[in-house]
C-alpha cells in the first residue's frame, strides 16, 4: 500500500482499488498504473502526505493512499507484466467513455 | 468587440498560466494566483493586431474534458460550442506547463483531438531553463502536427509565435493547423478492443504512455526539483514549525491591520474632512448643503476611511496566494476540513470568502463532489468577509483598549482574531451538522497539486489591490450613497412646527426605528443601531455609513464629530460585543443571497441559510449582552 511506504522511497503504482467516481481525479493528474511515486513529506498532525509523481507534487490523504497498491521500483522492473494485469480489473466508467469519443 | 472577430480559447491544466497569458495579450486584469483552480468562469478579451482583432477567452483549468466538475463543464461547453448563443472557437491555444510536461502532455490528445486548429504553448520556459530542464518545441511540433512554442507567459517579448498564430486567423496563414491524427492514443486504444469502450484506467494508461512517447521524442528533460521549494516546504509543512508559522503569519496580518493602517486611515479621514469643509464652504447654506455634508460626506466618508485596512489585508492575501503558500495551507487545513466532512478543496472557496462571499460561492465550483459543493457554499458566508472589517474595526477601536496582550500582539488585534475564529468555528460546526444530516454520504477524496513557490509579482499584487479598491469604492458609491441619501431624507420629515428639521427621534426615521426597537432591545441596541441593522441587510458595511449619517445629522454644525465617541455614548461593552457577534453570524448581504440562488438552482438553500444565520446571530448577541 502506498500509505505504508517510508519517506523518500520510490515505488511504482500497480493497482488502484478506488471507486469509479474517484479514480478519475487521480488518473487525470497522472497517477496511473505504472507511474512512479515517492512520498516526500507528511503534513503536520496526521494530515495528507505529499508525493512526488513524475516531477509534480501532489498531496493525498492516508485513506486514499491505502487504496493504491504499489511495489518497489526494483520489483517492478523484474515483473513488468504484473502491473497491467492488475489494472485491467477496473470497472468501465461512463465519464471516461465520453472522453474517448 | 464585434461578433465576427475570430474566437480563440485558452485551454490547459490548472495553474498552467492561462490567465497570465490572457492578461499579457489583452492588457486586461484577470485574476492570477499560484494556486490551481483560480479561474472558474470564462472571461473574454480582445487582442488588437494590425490585421484585425481577435477575441480571446480565458477558461477554467481542466485535466480532461469529462464533465466532472462545474468549472470543467464550462471549458467543455465552450470547446464543444454548445454554450448559450455561443459558437465553437475558431482556434485553440493549448497551454502546458513546460516544467510538468510529463503529466500535462496527457491533455494534448483529448484537446487536439477535437480537430480545431491549435497552437501548443509551453509556459514557464524561464523556470524550465533555470532548473536545468529542456524540451525541443520543434520536435514536439513535428510529432503533434501543430505548432509548438516555448514562452514565459509574463514576458510579452517571448510571445511572437502566439501573436503570429492569432494573426493567421485573419490572414489564413499556414500556422493555422489542426492536429492531423485525431486523438491518436484513444483511437489506437479502441482498435484493440473493437466495439467496447475502454475502462478508464486503461484509457488513461494509454494516454500516459502516449504522453511519455511524446515527451521522449521532444527530448524532454525533467527539470530538477526546485531546491527553494524543498527548503521552504521543509519548514512550512514541518510538524512543529509549520502550524507555528501559520499562527505567526495570522497574528502579523491582524496586527498590521491595526498598526500600519492607522497613519493611512488618519490621512484618509483628514482628506475626507478637509474636502467636506472645502465643498461646504463653496455652497450656500441650504438643504442641499446639509444633505451633501451631513448625509453623503458623513455617511460615505465613514466607510471609505476603512479602505487602507482592507488593502492591507488583501496585500497579505495576495502575497500568500501568489507565493504558493496557500496551497500548502490547504493541505494543512485538510485534516480539520475532513473532520467536519468537507475537504481540502473547500479551502480555496472558504479562503476567498474572507474577501467576499460572492466570488467564494462561485469558486466552490472547483469542488467536484456536489454535496461538498453545497456544504461549502452554505458555510462560506460565515467566513469574515471584508465588508465586516469596517464594522469590526469601528467597534473595536471604540470599545477595546489599545494595550498589549502578549508581546507585540495587542488586545485589539487579539479581539479581531477572535472574531475571525468565531466565524470559522461557526462555519466548521455548521458544515459538520450539514454533512451529518441533509448532505450526508461518502466523503470525496482529496487530491491537491502543490505548485512550486514563486516570487509574487508586483504586477499581480498591485492588480489585486486596484481591483479591491474599485470594488470597495463602487459599493460605497452605489449602495451606501443611495442608502445614506434616503436615510437623510427620512431624518428631515415631518418638518418641525417652526419649519426646520425635526428632532431626530421625532423624524420619520426615528419613528421607524422605534417600531424596530422592541425586537432588538434584548440585545442592548437602541433604535439607531436598529436602523443600521435594517440598512445593513443590503450590505454589511452600510451600517457604518448609516450611523455616520444619523450621528452626522444629530451633530449638525459640529464639523468634526467623532463616530467612535458618539457610539461610546450609545452602547456599553456588552451591547458592543453583542453587535460584533451579530455581525459575525448574520447573512446581511443581498448579493450573496442572489448568487447562492443561482449556484444552487433555487430559493430553498438561500432561505434556509438566511434564517439559520439570523437565528444564530440573534441568539449569540443575546447571550453576549446578557453575560457582559
Ligand atoms: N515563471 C513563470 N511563471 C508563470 C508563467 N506563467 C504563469 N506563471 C505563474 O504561474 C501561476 C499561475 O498562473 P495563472 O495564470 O493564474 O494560471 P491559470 O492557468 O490561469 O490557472 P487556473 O485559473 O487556476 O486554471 C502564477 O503565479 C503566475 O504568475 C511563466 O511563463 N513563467
Ligand atoms: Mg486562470
Amino acid at each position: 500500500m502506498l500509505a505504508d511506504v517510508p519517506l523518500d522511497e520510490e515505488v511504482v503504482l500497480v493497482r488502484m482499488d478506488v471507486d469509479g467516481e474517484d479514480v478519475e481525479a487521480l488518473l487525470e493528474r497522472g497517477i496511473v498504473p505504472g507511474c512512479k511515486l515517492c512520498p516526500v513529506r507528511h503534513a503536520p498532525a496526521g494530515g495528507p502526505t505529499v508525493y512526488r509523481v513524475d516531477g509534480d507534487l501532489i498531496a493525498l490523504r492516508k485513506d486514499l493512499a491505502s487504496c493504491l497498491c504499489v511495489q518497489t521500483a526494483l520489483a517492478a522492473r523484474r515483473s513488468p507484466a504484473e502491473g497491467r494485469k492488475g489494472a485491467a480489473r477496473q470497472a468501465p466508467e461512463p465519464a471516461g467513455v465520453v472522453d474517448a469519443t | 468587440m464585434t461578433g465576427t472577430d475570430p474566437l480563440v480559447a485558452l485551454v490547459g491544466p490548472p495553474n498552467a498560466g492561462k490567465s497570465t497569458l490572457f492578461n499579457t495579450l489583452t492588457g486586461l486584469k484577470q485574476r492570477v494566483a499560484n494556486y490551481p483552480g483560480v479561474t472558474v468562469e470564462r472571461r473574454s478579451g480582445v487582442v488588437d493586431e494590425p490585421v484585425g482583432s481577435v477575441e480571446v477567452i480565458d477558461l477554467p483549468g481542466v485535466h480532461g474534458l469529462s464533465p466532472r466538475s462545474l468549472d470543467q463543464m464550462v471549458t467543455r461547453d465552450v470547446l464543444m460550442g454548445n454554450l448559450e448563443g455561443g459558437r465553437q472557437p475558431d482556434a485553440i491555444v493549448l497551454l502546458l506547463d513546460a516544467t510538468r510536461l510529463r503529466s500535462h502532455l496527457m491533455l494534448a490528445d483529448p484537446v487536439l483531438g477535437l480537430g480545431i486548429p491549435a497552437l501548443v504553448v509551453l509556459t514557464m520556459g524561464d523556470e524550465l531553463g533555470r532548473r536545468d530542464g529542456a524540451v525541443d518545441p520543434t520536435a514536439l511540433a513535428a510529432e503533434l502536427g501543430v505548432e509548438v512554442t516555448l514562452v514565459n507567459a509574463r514576458d510579452p517579448s517571448t510571445l511572437g509565435t502566439v501573436r503570429r498564430f492569432l494573426r493567421a486567423l485573419h490572414t489564413g496563414g499556414e500556422e493555422l493547423r489542426a492536429c492531423p491524427a485525431i486523438a491518436v492514443a484513444d483511437a489506437a486504444a479502441s482498435e484493440h478492443h473493437p466495439g467496447r469502450p475502454l475502462p478508464v484506467v486503461d484509457l488513461f494508461a494509454e494516454r500516459r504512455k502516449r504522453a511519455r512517447a511524446l515527451g521522449r521524442s521532444a527530448d524532454f528533460r525533467d527539470p530538477r526539483p526546485s531546491r527553494m521549494t524543498q527548503r521552504i516546504d521543509a519548514l512550512v509543512l514541518h510538524r512543529l514549525w509549520g502550524p507555528l508559522l501559520f499562527l505567526v503569519v495570522v497574528a502579523l496580518v491582524f496586527e498590521a491591520i491595526f498598526t500600519w493602517a492607522i497613519p493611512l486611515m488618519d490621512a484618509t479621514e483628514a482628506g475626507i474632512g478637509a474636502s467636506g469643509e472645502f465643498v461646504a464652504g463653496l455652497l450656500p447654506d441650504s438643504w442641499f448643503r446639509a444633505l451633501l455634508i451631513d448625509g453623503v460626506w458623513a455617511g460615505v466618508g465613514s466607510v471609505v476611511v476603512f479602505l487602507p485596512q482592507i488593502l492591507i489585508l488583501f496585500f497579505f492575501i495576495a502575497i500568500l496566494e501568489d507565493s504558493g503558500y496557500m496551497a500548502r495551507a490547504a493541505v494543512i487545513a485538510d485534516r480539520v476540513m475532513h473532520r467536519v466532512g468537507l475537504q481540502g478543496r473547500s479551502f480555496l472557496p472558504l479562503l476567498s470568502a474572507y474577501a467576499c462571499a460572492v466570488p467564494a460561492v462561485m469558486a466552490a465550483r472547483t469542488v467536484e463532489d456536489e454535496r461538498d459543493r453545497i456544504a461549502t457554499i452554505f458555510v462560506a458566508p460565515f467566513m469574515t468577509c471584508s465588508a465586516r472589517l469596517p464594522v469590526y474595526a469601528l467597534l473595536i477601536a471604540a470599545f477595546i483598549p489599545a494595550g498589549s496582550l502578549i508581546g507585540p500582539l495587542g488586545w485589539r488585534a487579539a479581539v479581531m482574531i477572535g472574531l475571525y475564529a468565531l466565524g470559522l468555528a461557526a462555519a466548521l460546526v455548521t458544515a459538520a451538522i450539514l454533512k451529518g444530516t441533509l448532505l450526508g454520504g461518502r466523503s470525496a477524496p482529496f487530491v491537491m497539486e502543490l505548485p512550486p513557490y514563486r516570487l509574487p509579482t508586483l504586477r499581480s499584487v498591485l492588480n489585486r489591490l486596484l481591483d479591491r479598491t474599485k470594488i470597495f469604492l463602487r459599493r460605497a458609491g452605489k449602495i451606501i450613497l443611495t442608502v445614506t441619501v434616503v436615510l437623510w431624507v427620512l431624518t428631515q420629515f415631518p418638518r418641525a412646527p417652526v419649519g426646520g428639521a425635526p428632532e431626530i427621534g421625532d423624524s420619520a426615521l426615528g419613528q421607524i426605528g422605534q417600531v424596530i426597537e422592541p425586537a432588538i432591545e434584548p440585545l442592548g441596541f437602541d433604535w439607531r443601531i436598529g436602523i443600521g441593522l435594517v440598512t445593513s441587510l443590503a450590505a454589511r458595511e452600510v451600517i457604518v455609513g448609516t450611523l455616520g449619517t444619523i450621528y452626522g445629522v444629530e451633530n449638525e454644525g459640529e464639523a468634526d464629530f467623532e463616530l467612535q465617541a458618539a457610539l461610546q455614548q450609545d452602547l456599553d461593552l456588552g451591547s458592543a460585543v453583542a453587535l460584533l457577534i451579530f455581525f459575525v453570524f448574520a447573512l446581511q448581504c443581498m448579493s450573496t443571497v442572489a448568487v447562492m440562488r443561482r449556484e444552487t438552482g433555487g430559493w430553498g438553500w438561500p432561505a434556509l441559510q438566511f434564517s439559520y444565520m439570523l437565528a444564530l446571530a440573534y441568539a449569540g448577541a443575546w447571550v453576549a449582552n446578557a453575560l457582559l
